[in-house]
């Protein structure tokens, strides 16, 4: 008999303390010291973008010279920028001067004189990642990742789609089951994080990202909303590249690119938000909320939205709760996927007529139905 | 074409002396739960004794296997005896039934190893060889073409590269093609980006003539271990042979690494794959029959004995939990032409996005039972054509794996008549359930005591779900196409079906049964001629099923109406005839 999974953190938990990890792909500097007080915008690491691949240029062979003599005909010293296409040595040929030009922008790095080869190291961005929110530094590992400690309010969400970004939270609707028009999404969104109850269209979607609006957290987003959003065509290489994110299962990390990021809390489709996360949120506008990963989450096994504030210390981890009486749920099974009510008692074993046994819960819902809904379909929204 | 292996020389891997063995534990775990399976001798033949699953946690590392002593515990529970003792496991069994005289692990307890397959060129022969050969593995993999002349033209190297960030594979197999060299620069320019990732692939395998490989090892030679297979050189079936090989190889020394950080090193690894192999080919050798699996679970597994051979196609990314968005791809008008009810066509895209989002739920309604079974069709469809396999097909036996439990069976036994339409040419097929995968436990066992396994298999293995007639030949809709008698011990009840139409025959569990069917002009049986006299009883396969014995007159292949409102009603209806009402 497979016995259930009976507890589970919260999607709402408030006051609570967080650990926020921020993390480099390849190693950088630690930009904070141990012990700093962060705010969202503090730089706390930076990092290259990527490692610069050297590339090596046959001068002699193609100016027609001996290797030894090289460095002579080289246009710049060593150490020197060159931009690509910008010729980098030279030799009279004639009447004529042969010219060997830069196949990347970087720097003239190195000759060989055995081989009569210049080495041009190219120029390589470096990316900053802030903290994205409030709290203080408490560890810092090999240039590539720094944690911090912070307090607040927690969000969980089904996924999420984008980079991780912060701004302050704007609320534009006061209701969680009804679409966000385009024309609600105006200047004053410019870098906030978007709270637009059920769901926003392409067209909406569109509008935030030309107003420069830093993320949104939605009930669900439809799949032809994902597509646009993403700019995904039906080409047979963006559907490869598409089926190549979607194979791991896990959406986490995945689309980048998107222009703006969109935090779902329930799921695909057209799906009200849950009534207790829309209100939790709403009771923030203003506050400094961030859109981050699982990953990023010290615990967390689903993305979220963290709301922290200045100077708030204390407040417990986030706790697994048991699923019992009076505990608020939603359901998680495709047909009835976001419906929320109330836990009325403890989990049973439940026999069906087909004879398979399960655990399951009875849940009222707010319309006052009462059934029982297997443990494997329920998500704790809040405890009691 | 596909990998094949011979099932009347399917042995076991191990070959040895058995020693006497009386109980024996078959665990089989994924990366989300683990199932533990207890057989013991009952009266001196070995039987299924007590299956008991460790409670899934979805929060638990993929590559742990902690759920193996978790399912351990839950077998203790479930049966009263003891299998640990500390971090030890009970061996041999004793006196009073506590421990077991083997231990063996099955299932795919890692993610399995991701592959990337490039095709470079236009000429796909080469790649669809490999593809089939790779999709006996317990890998993962993915595929992109690189050619001038696909249809969206030649992707550009940072599109092989994007796409190789994706995928994030472990091996590289490049196959040429009728590629050009500016092709082939492309796809290592794409394979250069990933240099200095922390998860760059390994393993290269270059598929192609000496030019291409040298130019393999110039362009990427310094970023990973290259080997280079020139076809026109070799047999494919060797160079095949030799890939999956080390990929199957690979993917236990993994398993094999984490079994020893559980201090369960002792236990023996069969991989899910070549489980099943060995139990699809001994059910072929004593029954004969062709016979299909469908184990979906984590992955969809195809496996297909026939004549003698038997062929696999196992797809890691595709199922209905985690896989469920790569079933995306699949045009949701196919997955519509399965369904009673119109449906917005993007609300079946967001299922299958909200089932890979929380994989675990139980599919509790009707709708998601019928949208889950319409999506099945479909991706049965696809798979048993790399399989080979082009419905309508002689097929006499079609299994289930135990996921199937979670659909009504009546859903179950109509997704596979209309996704195999199975034609057999005796006339009956059964669809049978694996309910505790035993499959899968026995062919890992077969590896070790195949006499001991042998005896499980045909004592507990499968439950009929049913037993069905198939009908062929055309008529007009609602004509009558065959009328009979089923007699359980000598008392009859007749019946008529007409075309385009199923029908459901209840068997009782003990009794002789009889069946007499008289076929209108231009149906058959089997094999039979037209609009002759059949005559069947249990000596022809028949006994009882979970569902019974149905009569399907729908003929071959299954035609659906284009016009919507007839499809719909023409689904309806046949749902109707499983007892199955839509309304």
């Amino acid at each position: 008999m497979e016995r259930p999974l009976v507890e589970q953190v919260p999607a709402l938990t408030r006051d609570v303390t967080l650990h926020i990890e921020r993390r480099a792909a390849l190693p950088g500097e630690v930009r904070v010291p141990v012990g700093a007080r962060v705010e969202p915008a503090t730089v706390v690491l930076s990092a290259p973008s990527s490692v610069p691949r050297p590339v090596t240029v046959h001068v002699a062979r193609e100016l027609g010279l001996s290797p030894g003599v090289v460095r002579r005909h080289l246009t710049r010293p060593l150490g020197s920028q060159v931009t690509a296409g910008e010729p980098i040595a030279s030799a009279r040929r004639g009447l004529r001067t042969a010219q060997v030009t830069a196949p990347i922008t970087g720097q003239l790095a190195e000759v060989d004189e055995q081989l009569g080869t210049v080495t041009v190291t190219p120029a390589v961005a470096s990316v900053e990642y802030a903290a994205l929110v409030h709290g203080d530094v408490i560890e810092a590992d090999e240039a590539q990742r720094v944690t911090i400690k912070a307090s607040g309010d927690r969000v969980a969400g089904a996924v999420l789609l984008g980079k991780e970004v912060n701004g302050p939270l704007r609320v534009l609707t006061d209701r969680p089951d009804r679409e966000l028009p385009p024309d609600a999404i105006d200047e004053r969104c410019r870098g906030a994080v978007v709270v637009a109850g059920m769901t926003v269209s392409s067209a909406a979607l569109r509008r935030m990202a030309s107003l420069g609006v830093a993320g949104v957290i939605v009930g669900s987003l439809s799949a032809t909303s994902i597509q646009a959003v993403l700019g995904i065509s039906g080409s047979e290489a963006q559907a490869d590249l598409w089926a190549a994110r979607l194979l791991h299962g896990s959406w986490s990390g995945g689309f980048t690119e998107a222009p703006v990021s969109v935090l779902v809390t329930e799921g695909f489709g057209r799906r009200p938000m849950a009534r207790p996360l829309f209100d939790a949120l709403a009771t923030r506008e203003g506050h400094d909320a961030a859109l981050l990963f699982a990953s990023s989450i010290r615990g967390e096994t689903r993305p979220a939205c963290l709301i922290t504030r200045a100077g708030a210390t204390g407040g417990r981890e986030p706790v697994a709760v048991p699923v019992r009486d009076g505990v608020r749920v939603r359901l998680t099974d495709p047909g009835r996927l976001g419906q929320v009510g109330v836990c009325r008692g403890d989990p049973v074993l439940d026999l069906r007529l087909d004879g398979v046994a399960r655990w399951a819960v009875a849940v009222e819902f707010d319309d006052g139905a009462r059934r029982l809904v297997p443990l494997a379909n329920l998500e704790v929204l809040v405890a009691p | 074409m596909v990998h094949k292996v011979s099932a009347e020389t399917g042995q076991p891997a191990t070959q040895r002396r058995e020693r006497r063995v009386h109980a024996a534990v078959a665990m089989h775990a994924d990366r989300v739960r683990c199932r533990a399976t207890l057989f013991d001798r009952v009266e001196r033949v070995p039987r299924l004794v007590a299956s008991a699953v460790a409670p899934p946690d979805p929060s638990s590392s993929a590559a742990e296997l902690a759920g193996a002593r978790a399912a351990l515990a839950a077998l203790a529970e479930e049966t009263g005896r003891a299998f640990q003792e500390g971090a030890k496991l009970l061996i041999p069994r004793q006196a009073l039934g506590d421990g077991a005289d083997i231990y063996v692990l099955t299932g795919l307890p890692q993610p399995p190893l991701p592959v990337a397959l490039i095709s470079i060129g236009p000429d796909q022969t080469l790649s669809r060889l490999l593809a089939s050969a790779l999709r006996s593995t317990p890998i993962r993999l993915a595929q992109l073409r690189v050619s001038e002349q696909a249809g969206a033209g030649r992707p550009s190297a940072v599109v092989v590269e994007q796409w190789l960030r994706q995928v994030r594979p472990g091996v590289i197999v490049l196959a040429h093609n009728s590629g050009t060299p500016d092709e082939w620069a492309t796809v290592f320019d794409g394979i250069r980006g990933l240099a200095d990732d922390a998860e760059a692939p390994v393993l290269g395998l270059v598929v192609g003539p000496e030019a291409h490989q040298e130019q393999a090892a110039e362009a990427i030679g310094d970023q990973l271990e290259l080997v280079g297979v020139d076809p026109s050189a070799h047999e494919t079936a060797s160079v095949t042979l030799a890939l999956t090989t080390e990929l199957r190889d690979r993917y236990k020394d993994a398993v094999r690494q984490s079994l020893a950080a559980h201090q369960l090193g002792s236990i023996p690894f069969v991989d899910l794959v070549e489980a099943l192999e060995l139990s699809m080919a001994f059910t072929h050798r004593r029954t004969g029959q062709s016979a299909l699996l469908v184990h979906i679970d984590q992955g969809m597994l195809l496996m297909w004995t026939h004549d003698g051979q038997a062929a696999t196609a196992f797809y890691a990314e595709r199922d209905l939990g985690p896989g469920a968005a790569e079933l995306s791809r699949i045009a949701p008008e196919r997955i519509a032409r399965w369904l009673p009810t119109q449906y917005p066509l993007e609300s079946l895209t967001e299922w299958l996005l909200n089932r890979s989002l929380r994989p675990l739920a139980a599919l509790e309604t009707r709708e998601d039972a019928l949208i889950a079974s319409a999506v099945l069709r479909e991706a049965l469809a696809d798979g048993l054509g790399d399989l080979g396999l082009q419905p309508p097909a002689d097929v006499q036996l079609v299994i289930a794996s135990s996921w199937f439990a979670e659909l009504p069976p009546a859903l179950v036994a109509l997704l596979l008549l209309d996704s195999v339409q199975p034609l057999p040419s005796r006339g009956l097929v059964t669809l049978a359930l694996d309910d505790v995968d035993l499959f899968a436990a026995a062919g890992a066992l077969a590896t070790l005591h195949p006499g001991y396994a042998g005896v499980v298999m045909e004592q507990d293995a499968l439950i009929p779900l049913a037993h069905c007639i198939v009908v062929s030949g055309e008529g007009a809709e609602g004509a009558l196409a065959v009328r009979g008698e089923l007699r359980v011990d000598g008392v009859g009840q007749r019946f008529s079906v007409p075309y385009g139409s199923l029908h459901v025959l209840r068997l009782p569990e003990t009794g002789s049964i009889e069946l007499s069917l008289e076929l209108e002009p231009g149906f058959r049986v089997g094999a039979g001629e037209p609009g002759t006299r059949v005559e069947l009883s249990g000596e022809s396969g028949l006994s009882w099923a979970k569902l019974g014995l149905l009569i399907d007159a729908r003929g071959r292949p299954l035609r659906l109406p284009d016009a919507t409102e007839l499809r719909l009603a023409r689904i309806a209806s046949w749902l109707a005839d499983l007892g199955w009402q839509v309304r």
